[in-house]
């Protein structure tokens, strides 16, 4: 019905289209999924939510598999 | 045209000025290579080292330039530089290209810095009526000589 | 998603309960709902927005007092302590069957000292989930997501006003609008929080030299000076658009002027606009034209002498022996090893028959290359005739580049003719408002000129951001300590590059495929076949439209065509939007004179084809040929009598 209940197919496709590097993907999409669900409310500061993504995505634990 | 030597290649300009001056000629609003590539600019000042005669190896190189992003023109430019400077076609075997490509490179290295001077440099006009008028001064010169 | 029904209780001149049933159906899609400037239309399009919205947008086209939301005739018969509530309800369903209520009251109550209003209205949403109807908590989040505020003018307009979408300072409410539809302006909010988040996490790493503490030092100037230049544009942007909206009001006070002098003048000048515009972009594409040329071509010229030399090599070397040309080296090799050709002879050492193979040889070698050798021939020559051709071809492109210039100073001589004789005219206002016009025409170059000088800033900024991140990177990259933050950097950084990328080439594909699409609709349905040839959309979503002989005629369209041309635009937008709310439209017919208008309520179900369309028409819009030729598709159709001795409106069920 409504386009805006997620995130455009022709957005994400667009992402996946500009880079290979998973981390990026996923990044890329989790934002955009979040501003999906936070218009108009902002609930969770941005900053937050977003450092925590980065922070998950590049974890101190450096056995941690680090490819892209 | 078969480019699978080319695209395996990067052209090194080098570091340092030169390198600076390649990527002002990019960047710059009022460079005519402004919304060209890196690889115009390289292939530019690669044909006026050539004319000039100015082949300058280069000290420390430092890789800008992918080879795919040349079109088979550009290749082929530097095929015919190649083969000028070698005065044989025997520059176009395989196990030359490293050679071929050579060449190329220094020859970019020998013209850069007259190309930006053609570019920014304190004759009077614009930058792209300043090439322009290069270009037909050669020509007239070439038609005369 | 359809209107099943509005609701009015006591709004403006409703009083008590009216109902408006709409019909849902896929072929009869159309609804009417009729009656004289005054009755109530526009009110209870004003109902429909103040219901989703809180807000009442459309002007009376009646000029009535403006009345209070809360029926006039309640709040009379008041007695004290009795309370009076205005009320508008909307249910809406979706083409899953999914009901959806919106509800708004005001209230009123009358005391011992007069009539007390309430300060807010109170507003409600309901969904039908299974059997039961549900309070939804984010009343606003639901209408937003369903009939988003921003967009409103796409589905529920003012018929006189849709040309509103050519007006250039309108142009960003539509580029506005179409990213929010697209979810483009999702992508934009994505950078601008991103790139926030970056710029925090980068303050918050402590360095231990302080070449690091200096860099960061740098980056936060830079920062903050580029978001000072970002509000900066935004505020001259806002200012230009005033201008402009300025601008056009003269320009529609001349033409709307009594004196046929003073219309005629300014029609012309308005022409001559077009004409100056039209010039510039044919001038800018010329002149990029002679520049790129130079870049192309410079290469060949300067290496004429190679590329000759070259092509003498390859025909000597090609001609040399008359052997064809796939002789293996490999082949002839063995030959050599083995010491015997393949006819017996014996190939001794410094014999003649092994000079004579070494020579094959050479020659098999040459074959190697052979084929290289003729493509490159096939790339030089085009190249060298080109290289020849270089001084003809600029010299006509700069001739047609005079040309041109000419043209746009005698186009600009005759503006300044126009404006002459316009302060000549002996009419105090007239000479005003040219002279007024004069100022802001000033004021808006000044501005153009700042607006571009401030991008430029910004983008300086940004490059030398780069600079400063990348130099950032490696020095952090030099300590173990901070090898987590710099990759944690980087992911920000390589994120924001392809969001900024994504949104770049979307937004461009976007404007291209409403452009395309726009044409489609505009040509497939405009009457006159063989007047037009092209819709062009610029960036800032700026509207031309250019005729079969290749000029821009925006100015000269009549105003059912430029209804037309509206309404491709609108059914465009709406398509690849994928936006799917119902449209209700308010005297769609109202400017057009009597031939076009029958030939628009013909297109008109072509526009919105699987749309619930709701019309608000005045007697004059809706003859009786107009109603013939929407016949097929009407759902429902309803009249709006005003009933002046009860100061109330009535609805009246045709059909």
């Amino acid at each position: 019905m409504s386009r805006l209940e997620s995130v455009s197919g022709r957005i994400l496709n667009e992402i996946a289209s500009q880079t290979r590097n998973k981390a990026v993907r996923h990044l890329a999409t989790e934002i955009l999924r979040f501003e999906m669900e936070n218009w108009k409310k902002e609930r969770v500061h941005f900053t937050e939510h977003f450092e925590q993504l980065i922070s998950q995505a590049c974890p101190e634990d450096q056995r941690r598999d680090d490819s892209s | 045209m078969d480019r699978k030597r080319l695209d395996r290649y990067d052209f090194a300009v080098e570091s340092g000025e030169k390198h600076s001056r390649v990527k002002r000629l990019k960047e710059e609003k009022l460079s005519p290579f402004r919304d060209m590539t890196m690889k115009d600019v390289f292939i530019y000042a690669m044909a006026i080292g050539y004319e000039r005669g100015k082949k300058v190896p280069l000290k420390r190189r430092t890789g800008v330039i992918p080879g795919n992003a040349l079109r088979d023109e550009d290749y082929a430019l530097v095929k015919a530089i190649g083969i000028s400077q070698r005065k044989d076609v025997d520059i176009l075997f395989e196990k030359k290209e490293k050679e071929l490509f050579k060449i190329a490179e220094e020859y970019a290295n020998g013209g850069i810095d007259m190309l930006f001077y053609q570019v920014f440099g304190e004759d009077p006009g614009d930058p792209d009526r300043k090439m322009e008028q290069a270009l037909r001064d050669l020509m007239a010169k070439k038609r005369k000589g | 998603m359809r209107i099943q029904s509005i609701e009015l209780e006591n709004f403006r001149q409703y009083r008590g309960k009216v109902l408006v049933e709409l019909g849902c159906d896929q072929k009869k899609n159309i609804n009417v709902i009729q009656g004289v400037n005054g009755a109530g239309k526009t009110n209870m399009l004003n109902a429909i927005e103040w219901c989703l919205y809180d807000k009442e947008g459309y002007l009376e086209k009646y000029s009535g007092k403006k009345q209070p939301i809360i029926n006039d005739a309640e709040l009379k018969e008041l007695k004290e302590g009795e309370k009076a509530t205005a009320k508008v309800t909307l249910r809406l369903i979706d083409s899953g069957g999914r009901q959806t209520v919106f509800e708004r009251q005001i209230s009123a109550r009358r005391d011992k000292d007069g009539i007390t209003f309430d300060g807010e209205s109170e507003a409600h949403a309901y969904m039908r989930i299974k059997q039961d109807m549900v309070e939804l908590t984010e009343r606003e989040f639901t209408v937003n997501r369903i009939l988003p505020y921003g967009v409103r003018s796409f589905f529920f307009f003012d018929g006189e006003r849709l040309d509103e979408f050519f007006k250039e300072e309108k142009s960003s409410v539509v580029r506005d609008a179409i990213l929010d539809v697209s979810q483009l302006s999702l992508l934009e909010k994505a950078i601008e929080h991103l790139e926030r988040t970056i710029s925090s996490m980068r303050g918050k790493i402590k360095g231990d030299s302080p070449k690091i503490e200096d860099i960061q030092e740098a980056i936060r100037e830079v920062e903050g000076g580029r978001e000072n230049y970002r509000q900066q544009k935004r505020n001259k942007e806002e200012e230009l658009s005033g201008i402009r909206a300025q601008l056009s009001e003269i320009g529609e006070k001349l033409m709307g002027s009594n004196e046929p002098l003073v219309r005629e003048l300014q029609r012309r000048r308005e022409t001559l606009s077009a004409r100056l515009k039209e010039l510039d972009e044919t001038l800018q594409d010329n002149e990029t034209e002679t520049s790129d040329r130079v870049v192309e071509r410079g290469p060949a010229i300067y290496a004429t002498d190679a590329i000759r030399f070259a092509l003498q090599q390859i025909d000597v070397r090609a001609k040399k022996g008359d052997i064809p040309p796939k002789i293996r080296e490999t082949f002839i090799r063995e030959l050599l090893d083995k010491g015997e050709c393949i006819c017996g002879t014996k190939i001794r050492h410094d014999s003649v028959p092994r000079k004579r193979i070494m020579g094959l040889l050479e020659r098999a070698k040459i074959s190697e290359i052979y084929e290289e050798m003729v493509e490159l021939k096939y790339a030089l020559d085009p190249m060298l005739k080109a290289a020849g051709s270089f001084t003809k071809e600029q010299d006509r492109l700069r001739a047609e580049i005079a040309g041109l210039q000419r043209q746009k100073s005698e186009a600009q001589t005759e503006q300044r003719e126009i404006e002459t004789r316009l302060k000549g005219i002996n009419v105090e206002e007239i000479t005003n408002l040219e002279f007024t016009r004069k100022a802001l025409e000033k004021n808006e170059d000044e501005l153009i000129g700042r607006i571009g000088i401030l991008g430029e800033k910004i983008e300086n900024a940004t490059r030398k951001l780069q600079e400063l991140e990348r130099e950032l990177a490696k020095e952090l990259s030099r300590s173990e300590r901070f090898k987590i933050a710099n990759q944690r950097l980087e992911l920000g950084g390589d994120t924001l590059t392809v969001l900024a990328r994504a949104k770049e080439k979307l937004v461009d594909e976007t404007r291209a495929t409403i452009e395309k699409k726009t044409e489609d609709y505009f040509l497939n349905l405009i009457w006159k076949k063989d007047t037009y040839a092209d819709i062009k959309i610029d960036d800032d979503y700026n509207i031309s439209v250019i005729n079969r002989i290749g000029s821009e005629c925006l100015g000269t369209l009549s105003a059912g065509e430029r209804q037309v041309l509206a309404l491709s635009f609108l059914a465009a937008l709406r398509e690849v939007s994928g936006f799917d709310a119902p449209v209700v439209i308010d005297t769609p017919l109202g400017r057009i004179s009597k031939e076009p208008r029958e030939n628009i309520a013909e297109l008109l179900p072509n526009f919105l084809e699987h749309t619930q369309v709701t019309l608000f028409m005045t007697d004059e819009e809706y003859t009786s040929q107009v109603r013939t030729k929407l016949a097929q598709r009407i759902g429902r159709e309803y009249e709006l009598i005003y009933d002046e001795e009860r100061s109330q409106t009535q609805v009246k069920t045709l059909g």
